[in-house]
């Protein structure tokens, strides 16, 4: 009986992990553009204080400082000054949103256009 | 170790599907099959005839796993609810005999009362990463398993995590941590909770004293 139970809540659960995985799978395929995969040795080639910065924008999607910073903990300010040297540095771009800068990550069809970023 | 016909109605959540012990693949609509076995499926045919021949105690089972079209590519003798558990036993270990002479895979669950025969040693390891390779999936696997055959699983996963209950063999499990089996829908519940992220934080995750690997 309780082997039962726990199998139908098992089953509930997961369910439940599947709608969460659509969701974060509709939230990626809404990411226009597409962004570029980067490994794990390429992202240890940035400073922490930057790579944290770089994670944050890559787990959320396009963000602004603000955001950034709500997640990070650091200040807008900081995490501003980071996100424009990651801008220059050809990791993210940035675009007006009315008032809003976000930034986001840097895509192939950037990168083809750009050769020299990154 | 099931076949599809079994999983995938039981497990409308899922995406992709392994069954026989990676010997056929389902992922999305797509079925993919493995061609480790071509030159043994007479041998299984031969051999399950033998095994419908030659046991006659009433109780045992032979369960067939068929794949996609409908062949049979390996079945299991199960005697656990045979009315003479000792004569079935002795027919069962027949069956087995002649299996192994046909040079196929006799695979035996600690001291349970059925065995599964495949063409080829299962290997879950390998139809892990074959199904990995085919969802494109390179990292952030989380693995659960709960007998010896997971652990091949366990090390090709980023995570493994052994569901503990009263017949699993937990000492020779081979995995990062441990989760009892009435304890899964919590631990399910608090990884939807943490944004699907895994973290040994969770109360019901206890790391795993025998783990062999670094």
């Amino acid at each position: 009986m309780v082997r039962r139970s726990a199998l139908d809540r098992i089953l509930q659960e997961l369910l439940q992990v599947r709608y969460r995985l659509d969701d974060i799978e509709a939230v990626i395929a809404g990411w226009n553009p597409r962004p570029l995969e980067i490994s794990e040795s390429e992202l240890f080639s940035l400073p922490d204080h930057l790579r944290k910065t770089y994670l944050t924008v890559m787990s959320k999607g396009a963000c602004s400082a603000k955001e950034v910073s709500n997640i990070s903990g650091r200040c807008r300010a900081m995490e501003s000054n980071y996100l424009n040297q990651l801008v220059r540095m050809g990791w993210l771009t940035k675009r007006r949103d009315s008032k809003t800068i976000r930034f986001c990550l840097i895509s192939k069809d950037v990168l083809k256009e750009h050769p020299q970023q990154k | 170790m099931k076949d599809l016909s079994f999983i995938v109605p039981r497990t409308p959540f899922a995406q992709a599907w392994s069954a026989i012990g990676g010997l056929e693949m389902r992922v999305g609509r797509r079925v993919v099959k493995s061609d480790r076995f071509g030159h043994m499926s007479a041998n299984i045919s031969l051999s399950l005839n033998y095994a419908r021949s030659h046991i006659s105690s009433a109780g045992v089972e032979i369960e067939e796993k068929q794949d996609s079209e409908g062949r049979t590519v390996a079945f299991c003798v199960d005697w656990r609810l045979a009315k003479d558990p000792q004569v079935a036993k002795h027919e069962a270990e027949c069956v087995a005999t002649y299996c192994k002479g046909l040079g196929l895979n006799v695979i035996r669950y600690e001291t349970q009362p059925f065995f599964d025969v495949y063409p080829v040693a299962p290997d879950k390891g390998e139809a892990l990463r074959d199904m990995l390779s085919e969802l494109a999936v390179t990292n952030g696997v989380l693995y659960l398993g709960d007998s010896r055959t997971d652990n091949p699983a366990f090390r090709a996963s980023n995570i493994s995590l052994g569901v503990v209950h009263d017949e699993s063999p937990v000492r020779s499990l081979d995995c990062d941590y441990l989760v009892r089996f009435e304890l899964v829908p919590d631990f399910l519940h608090a990884l939807v909770l943490n944004d699907l992220k895994f973290t040994p934080d969770f109360p019901m995750i206890k790391i795993n004293p025998n783990r062999r690997r670094e």
